[in-house]
């Protein structure tokens, strides 16, 4: 009991630190004016239709070139202006979110699944267990997120499909060390000794109480986590070891058109404005859900 | 001070060599556990080589060589032995700091990697200061205020931390370079290509640590200690900045080596955005040339520096713990 205890208090620096990054998040989103946060839902909203329906935004292709409207100002035809090929640069931003957005959940798909697996292993298993896959963590922990992807990346090939896996594996440790420490908190905690001692089976224990319990604390982990893939999977197809142009993705639109800044604000500003709100949208407004939701039960 | 708070017990004569054994045990395991992580890192590195699709003798020779030329190539970098060999030799070169040759350059990976080293640690200790001074100011000008003020500086960090780097950098370009014209687009070689893409790659260390800064100050300030400190008249500056400052920078500490490999991390960006040498454009271009030699090779070395600053820091910590309770 003692020894599951004193596993139970082992929390990183980094776990400290979010834990504290997330306190003032969720202070400020706390404090935030509803109608600023209505705003911020209603973005998010329009995201989604995005992705699912882009044709409710826009009629035409995000590929479509007419090289006579290349370099345009925002103007009423094209709202938020054209790129060097005379591509309208709205439409491409109402397809590109469709690519972000799809690292994003892919990517947070992929911690979720293996950094609760590790978790639940780590926290059920046995000492010896538990300690070699807390150094397994701490192994990945040890490669800054984007040296990891271009790890995987230099392995594999640079593809929308490999950058999702590589910008998945480097949150791995964060989910994992929270469904462990959380497994653990629920294993030692009195109705599950209580369950015990009345000779619960092992597979009814994990299924009946430790996965529901820790599984609550996932979605809006999970939701805060795609804003953070989502950044970093854009960096990494600014750098183009993701989607190749001429995908509308907005990381390699920024890139496409940098050459041109100079002449063409607009192809520098708005994918940038796009995604940076796409980003605070999905961290305050899953912050808010979650004192919703904490409130509620 | 402590002998006041803490009555002098009978065993504390006796109680002292086990201190002193128990901090070098403690020691002693966190450079032990450093070394298994490093081995790890090393380790797992070379399985992903392993498990990639594709033949390492492809990218060396090109699809189009016979067969005994392909032999021959295999042979010269020690790829025809068996897979325990190759990583027992990999692991006995990296002992000797021997990072391998690179496939692409032909050259050992070290000299490679040598040049480029100085730009982007000028960079990353650049905005390594500049974060610092940033994060500390604010932390200090906000902590424990009023909610405008604070609004203000959560305001700032959830900025610094939404909105990917690349852009920052580009912004800077623009408002800077374009459109007041202060600071150069292309290098010219003097201090002045270095101010933007500082302040970029400082951006998001800036928002980490001016959360932990502020949220540390501002448990302190609500910590007894303060309010005697407050009524012995010292003035809220020195309070903040002698003393709740202080307590701050312990807690922050411990992100030292994470933060160093975000820095890291982050410069393969900033260089890239800015269109600067280093080490950044060196590993993004042995990604897209399939130089996994180097490649490897920095990410073992960020590895390694993520791990010594972490273990330095760990001991530091448990050093001073033990001493507390001494």
């Amino acid at each position: 009991m003692t020894a599951l205890r004193s596993r139970q208090d082992r929390v990183s620096p980094i776990d400290r630190w979010r834990q504290s990054s997330r306190a003032t998040v969720d202070r400020l989103a706390a404090r935030l004016p509803i109608v600023v946060v209505a705003l911020l839902a209603l973005w998010l909203l329009a995201v989604v239709v995005a992705v699912f329906l882009p044709q409710v935004f826009v009629p035409g292709s995000p590929l479509e070139a007419s090289p006579a409207d290349a370099l345009q100002a925002p103007s009423p035809q094209h709202l938020l202006g054209t790129d060097q090929l005379g591509r309208d640069q709205f439409t491409r931003i109402v397809y590109g979110l469709r690519y972000s957005l799809g690292i994003g959940v892919g990517a947070m798909a992929v911690s979720v699944v293996f950094g609760v697996l590790f978790g639940l292993v780590a926290g059920l298993g046995g000492w010896f267990v538990d300690e070699v896959l807390a150094r397994f963590i701490d192994i990945i922990s040890a490669f800054p997120a984007v040296l990891l992807a271009l790890l995987v990346i230099a392995f594999t090939e640079p593809g929308i499909v490999n950058l999702t896996i590589a910008v998945g594996i480097s949150a791995i440790p964060k989910f994992a060390r929270v469904i462990r420490a959380e497994t653990v908190r629920v294993r030692t905690s009195d109705y599950v000794t209580h369950a015990v001692t009345f000779g619960a089976r092992r597979s009814r224990l994990v299924l009946r109480h430790v996965l529901p319990n820790t599984l609550t604390l996932i979605p809006v982990l999970a939701m805060i986590d795609v804003g953070t893939a989502i950044i970093a999977g854009s960096g990494l197809s600014f750098l183009q070891l993701g989607p190749q142009p001429p995908t509308p993705e907005l990381g390699v639109m920024l890139s496409e058109s940098r050459n041109l800044f100079a002449f063409a604000w607009w192809l520098a500003v708005f994918p940038g404005v796009v995604l940076s709100l796409t980003v605070i949208a999905l961290t305050v407004v899953g912050s808010r859900l979650q004192r919703t939701l904490r409130r509620a039960s | 001070m402590t002998t006041l708070l803490v009555p002098p017990t009978a065993t504390e004569p006796v109680s002292r060599p086990r201190a002193a054994n128990s901090l070098l045990v403690a020691v002693l395991k966190r450079i032990v556990s450093g070394v298994i992580v490093l081995w790890g890192a090393a380790t797992l590195t070379f399985v992903g080589l392993q498990l990639a699709p594709g033949d390492i003798v492809d990218i060396l020779a090109g699809e189009t060589v016979s067969d005994q030329a392909r032999a021959a190539i295999a042979s010269q970098w020690g790829l025809d032995q068996p897979v325990l060999l190759q990583y027992l030799d990999y692991l006995a070169k990296l002992l000797r700091f021997d990072l391998g040759e690179s496939y692409v350059m032909r050259q050992p990976v070290a000299d490679v990697l040598g040049n480029q080293i100085l730009p982007t640690v000028s960079l990353a200790v650049a905005a390594v200061l500049l974060s610092v001074v940033a994060s500390v100011l604010i932390a200090v000008a906000t902590a424990g205020r009023g909610p405008v003020a604070r609004g203000f500086a959560s305001g700032l960090e959830l900025l610094a931390v939404s909105v990917p780097v690349f852009w920052w950098g580009i912004v800077l370009i623009i408002s800077f370079s374009f459109t007041l014209k202060i600071f150069p687009v292309v290098a010219t070689g003097s201090w002045r290509d270095l101010v933007l893409p500082t302040i970029t790659l400082a951006i998001p260390t800036t928002g980490l640590l001016t959360q932990v800064l502020r949220t540390g100050m501002e448990q302190a300030l609500d910590e007894p200690f303060a309010m005697t400190i407050r009524a012995r008249g010292v003035g809220e500056f020195a309070l903040r900045f002698r003393h709740a400052l202080r307590h701050a920078a312990v807690s922050s500490m411990n992100l030292a080596g994470w933060l160093l490999g975000g820095l890291l991390g982050g410069a393969v960006i900033t260089e890239q955005v800015f269109g600067r040498s280093g080490l950044g454009t060196a590993t993004l271009s042995a990604v897209t040339n399939k130089d996994i030699p180097v490649v490897m090779a920095i990410v073992l070395l960020v590895a390694f520096i993520y791990v010594l600053t972490s273990t330095v820091v760990d001991v530091l910590a448990v050093v001073i713990e033990k001493r507390g309770q001494s």
